[in-house]
């Protein structure tokens, strides 16, 4: 009898065991950076009282690299040389093959992966070389930056000049010198970084390379050049860093933003998507278009080019081929979305143009790069091209771009009530060529019965061009601002 | 004795809701993924199990839709059949990615290159939904479905009726091949 007790017992702690992922609360939890400095919600689910967050936000918080194995349901978390592996629903973590243990298993909630919260308290924390205390009472996870405050180094090359740029957590101070006549040393004072990380071969016409060295209580980064030339330096907020120009324009550049080209998408005979009411992308794009040109060029009193100020088809290199010769400082196209299937999307979100997006595109391109380091020129020529105007086009103002992408976000999160996407980098046909800073904005779904309908809402289209609007106007006087800051050697 | 028959029914009882509430939760848990859709049997030899990219029902990713195939010799038949599995769509709860009327005209892959030529017919292009969003889902579920399953690929190239095209409908550059890209897919 006791013996079927116990089974009717078993066979309840299976029920509730099913049951239970079903019941899991949805919470909140803050993260708090360096006290305060920075803060951010993130979603919890709390699985017998444990509380649970989402991989894929956690990816995102702490910028790890991630892959995934959907059949061996493997995760792998990179972040510089060190790796996190684990198989979701083990509480086994291997951290740089080592195996330690978390008290209740990573999982999957809705399809999505979940990770008990003390996998950031126990295990990533080392990882990140960053101090994370998570608080269960006040359900605040304190992250304090840890070491890493100087987090990267990029580079652009122009035409007579070389930008380099050393990306900072917070402002730190910092000197540049020349002790030799091809080498420019910055010391940042307090830095702390992951040198590897930090070095790169540039080779372009000026710039020989980067290394990056960590002294006891500065980051040293070294710049060799390919023959003594001038250098200025300065610093830049939002995010913060350091900027290095290697052979500077002699006359001082403009920096004032004095013309916009908004590119009205589509037209003539390419109607851009086509809503199951029969709205036209191409005539929703350019009522918005020309009401932003009006809202800029009255408010602002900057000049405003359109791509198209009527039903025309224009080719997609003649657009940004308009906006070099205006010369323009920055490039707006505006589109309405589309997708295949049932509910066809829905919302509003805004990509930067970026050429090798992927992490997989940078490992290819910097393989290629390694081993062209290592054989010395004795593979094909080509791939070291690539690899050059690869990273060219991928640093020309893409810090900029981004910038202006999540500040049209934001501009249209205000104003709009459908639901804010993301911002997001692609390889836009449309945009590359552009010599400035540039954008796509895709407002709505006309593919969504719903937002067709909004879509020609002359009140609608008022309010996207009044968000991207809003975010023009902050983006014109965050850039004057951070370049009226400028301070030279 | 009489207890014991309550007991007894009360068994037959509690084992009758477990099997119920079991067999009633399996395509539940199945569709909120909680267990993973792994075939329960070891793939036979002449059948592969591939993983398919289609879109989340808010367009804003790529799930995985794991089927079974025929195994084929020819490596350019296994891409063949992947991209056809593709058009065909999911059947699960994804959505398409790719425009039901598409035909794959022509496949062809260069080792050298490691990489595969996908050349479909005009109506790939025609009837395209189009939009950003649109077009990153179409060229990402044919480039990650042919990359994660056949090791020899790295890079996949879109055709249209034999020649490279600009873009799909006006936004993303398809003149280039594409590696594989893991920021659009959904875990
Ligand atoms: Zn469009």
């Amino acid at each position: 009898m006791v013996k079927r007790i116990s089974i009717g017992l078993v066979v309840t702690a299976l029920i509730a065991l099913i049951a239970l992922p079903l019941l899991a609360q949805q919470e909140e939890i803050k993260v708090i950076y360096d006290e305060g400095q920075a803060e951010a919600t993130v979603k919890s689910l709390i699985f017998q009282g444990t509380d649970f967050v989402y991989l894929k936000e956690m990816v995102k918080l702490f910028r790890l690299d991630l892959e995934w194995d959907a059949i061996t349901k493997k995760v792998t978390l990179t972040s510089g040389p060190d790796q996190v592996i684990f198989f979701v629903g083990s509480s086994q973590v291997m951290v740089n093959n080592r195996i330690k243990r978390t008290t209740q298993p990573s999982r999957f909630s809705n399809g999505a992966i979940v990770l008990p919260i003390e996998f950031l308290s126990e295990i990533l924390d080392g990882v990140l070389k960053a101090k994370i205390d998570w608080e269960p009472k006040t359900r605040i996870l304190k992250v304090s930056g840890g070491r890493l405050n100087v987090r990267g180094v990029r580079h652009s090359s122009y035409f007579d000049s070389t930008r380099i740029v050393i990306d900072l957590l917070k402002p730190l101070n910092y000197r540049a010198r020349k002790e030799l006549p091809d080498q420019v040393i910055i010391d940042v004072y307090g830095g702390e970084c992951n040198p590897g990380e930090l070095s790169l071969e540039i080779n372009d016409s000026r710039v020989k390379n980067i290394q990056a060295f960590q002294l006891p209580n500065a980051t040293q980064i070294v710049v060799r050049l390919i023959q003594d030339l001038p250098y200025k330096d300065f610093t830049l907020k939002n995010p913060h860093r350091i900027v290095l120009d290697i052979n500077p324009p002699q006359k001082r550049l403009d920096y004032k933003i004095t013309t916009i080209v908004i590119d009205p998408g589509h037209g003539g005979k390419d109607p851009g998507a086509i809503g199951r009411g029969g709205t036209r992308e191409k005539d929703i794009v350019l009522a918005i278009a020309k009401e932003l040109k009006r809202l800029i060029s009255e408010r602002l009193g900057i000049r405003v080019v359109l791509t198209r100020t009527g039903d025309y088809f224009v080719p997609l290199r003649e657009r940004t081929a308009r906006a070099n010769n205006e010369r323009a400082d920055l490039f707006i196209s505006i589109h309405a979305n589309a997708a295949l299937g049932r509910a066809r999307g829905g919302g509003f979100e805004t990509y930067f143009h970026s050429l090798a997006l992927t992490k997989e595109a940078k490992a290819v391109a910097r393989r290629e790069n390694a081993v062209i380091r290592l054989e010395k020129g004795s593979r094909r020529a080509m791939s070291q091209a690539d690899f050059i105007l690869w990273d060219m086009a991928h640093n020309t103002y893409l810090n900029e771009s981004s910038e202006l992408a999540i500040l049209v976000q934001e501009g249209l999160d205000k104003k709009l009530k459908i639901r804010n996407r993301k911002v997001d980098q692609a390889h836009f046909y449309v945009l590359s060529g552009a010599d400035m800073p540039s954008i796509l904005v895709e407002v709505a779904f006309i593919s969504n019965p719903r937002e067709e309908s909004m879509l020609r809402n002359p009140n609608f289209q008022k309010r996207v061009a009044e968000g991207i609007y809003n975010a023009i106007a902050l983006y014109k006087r965050n850039f004057e601002r951070s370049m009226g800051l400028v301070t030279t050697d | 004795m009489e207890r014991k028959r309550i007991l007894i029914i009360l068994g037959v009882l509690v084992l009758l809701i477990v099997v119920i509430v079991v067999v009633l939760s399996i395509p539940f848990l199945k569709r909120k993924g909680v267990f993973y859709r792994i075939p329960f049997l070891a793939p036979e030899e002449n059948v592969k199990l591939v993983r398919l990219y289609f879109a989340s029902p808010d367009a804003d990713y790529l799930r995985v839709e794991a089927r079974r195939i025929l195994r084929e010799e020819r490596i350019t038949d296994e891409a063949k059949a992947l991209v056809e599995e593709l058009i065909k769509g999911p059947r699960g709860n994804l959505d398409p990615t790719i425009p039901p009327e598409t035909q794959l005209r022509e496949l062809y892959i260069v080792p050298e290159e490691k990489c595969v030529y996908l050349d479909f017919n005009q109506a790939f292009q025609a009837n395209h939904p189009g939009g950003s969003a649109g077009e990153l889902l179409t060229i990402y579920s044919l480039v990650n479905t042919l990359i994660d399953n056949l090791k020899e690929i790295e890079r996949v190239q879109i055709l249209v009726e034999g020649g490279t095209i600009e873009t799909l409908a006006g936004h993303i550059d398809t003149t280039k091949s594409f590696p594989r890209n893991s920021t659009i897919v959904e875990y």
